[in-house]
């Protein structure tokens, strides 16, 4: 790869920053980015994975303390997704250069599709649970979580569809080094209706078991770039951070429809040079 | 009968554990990753290769942490799935090694 080190870092950042904000994942803007710049998917997808890892991590704590990380709910669709990242990792080595690079076009605007019409309350608070510390349920896939203090319970549904969203999440994951949130957190929220702050905050969690394992299998590939990797790591944990920390105070629904541009803008041009 | 108040539920509190050890790996890996970038080689290359090790292992050490709690405590479905996912994971490295 030729880019400096310094662009590298400044990508990384400013990505997992805008990721952040509009919640959608660093990497999903990232690879687009990268293979738009010239570079090759085989290179730009671990650095895919180590931002998506980045933005985990960063998130991790925060998510906990406010009770939104359904640990169990997140494991088993983790069983589908790491499934499905295994063999696009496995896989992604035979495709053609060309093929793989629509497939993140296509990633790229069905993450415009999701981040634009993302909408709806399905969820509402019930008093009687306001006692209760948010959080899952020991030994189910319930929980409740705290929305302007008032206790909102929830329990995923339609786990078989659930689990099959997260397969194909885990195949695009592992052929193309985005963490596959875009499709994850829809998937949580719209089929097994968990509320959309409980399935981002699970997706995080698991987009870091599922970038891990990603890694995992390009690092025993070979294909794992740790001063190119340190670098984008450096960038996204700092972007990451501080567009955390913005999110709060800046209207989501905007955000996201601006990501939701960008990532078509994106797809466009990554599409468009394969043709 | 006192008015000492309800007692504390003993959910409260419960991934502090885990909130805390994401912090300090929060922290490592990024002063890592940081430091890469900024010093010449080869120390760069130390620094890099331990960041990324860091950032792949922190998740997985995550769950791990899961598992054993949930296997304690009983619940043997999850904690099992949990098992399954570190499975999972090492075996798609072997996989990858042939």
């Amino acid at each position: 790869m030729n880019l400096p080190t310094l662009v590298i870092v400044a990508l990384g950042g400013a990505c997992a920053f805008v990721g952040s904000l509009g919640g959608i994942g660093g990497a999903t803007l990232l690879v687009p980015t990268l293979l738009a710049l010239g570079v090759e998917p085989k290179v730009a997808a671990p650095l895919g994975l180590l931002t998506v890892a980045a933005g985990s991590l960063a998130a991790g704590a925060r998510h906990l303390d406010a009770g939104l990380v359904h640990h169990r709910l997140g494991l088993t669709i983790e069983l589908a997704a790491s499934t499905g990242a295994i063999l696009g990792a496995l896989a992604s080595a035979s495709i053609s250069q060309v093929l793989l690079a629509r497939v993140l076009g296509v990633a790229a605007l069905v993450g415009a599709i999701a981040a634009l019409s993302r909408t709806g309350i399905r969820n509402v608070p019930v008093a009687s649970f306001g006692a209760e510390p948010p959080g899952e349920w020991p030994g189910t896939l319930g929980g409740q979580y705290d929305l302007n203090g008032r206790a909102v319970p929830y329990h995923a549904r339609n786990l078989p569809a659930g689990l099959a969203a997260s397969l194909v999440a885990g195949v695009i994951a592992g052929l193309s080094g985005v963490g596959g949130g875009f499709l994850k957190t829809p998937a949580m929220s719209e089929i097994m209706h968990v509320p959309v702050k409980v399935a981002a905050a699970t997706t995080t969690f698991t987009l870091g078991i599922t970038a891990s394992t990603g890694l995992l299998i390009f690092a025993v590939q070979g294909r794992l770039s740790v001063d190119s990797g340190a670098a984008v790591v450096a960038g996204a944990m700092v972007g990451g951070t501080v567009g955390a920390h913005l999110q709060s105070r800046i209207d989501a629904a905007t955000l996201r429809r601006l990501t939701g541009i960008i990532l078509l803008a994106v797809a466009a041009i990554v599409i468009g040079r394969t043709l | 009968m006192t008015g000492a108040g309800p007692p504390p539920d003993p959910r409260d509190g419960r991934f502090q554990p885990m909130a805390r050890g994401l912090h300090v790996a929060l922290v490592l890996v990024g002063s890592l990753a940081i430091l890469s970038v900024v010093v010449p080689a080869p120390a760069s290359d130390v620094l890099a290769t331990l960041a990324v090790i860091g950032l792949l292992v922190a998740p997985l050490v995550r769950v791990a942490w899961l598992a054993q709690r949930w296997l304690r405590r009983g619940d043997l479905r999850y904690g099992l799935v949990a098992v399954s996912v570190l499975l999972l994971v090492a075996t798609g490295a072997l996989v990858a090694l042939r």
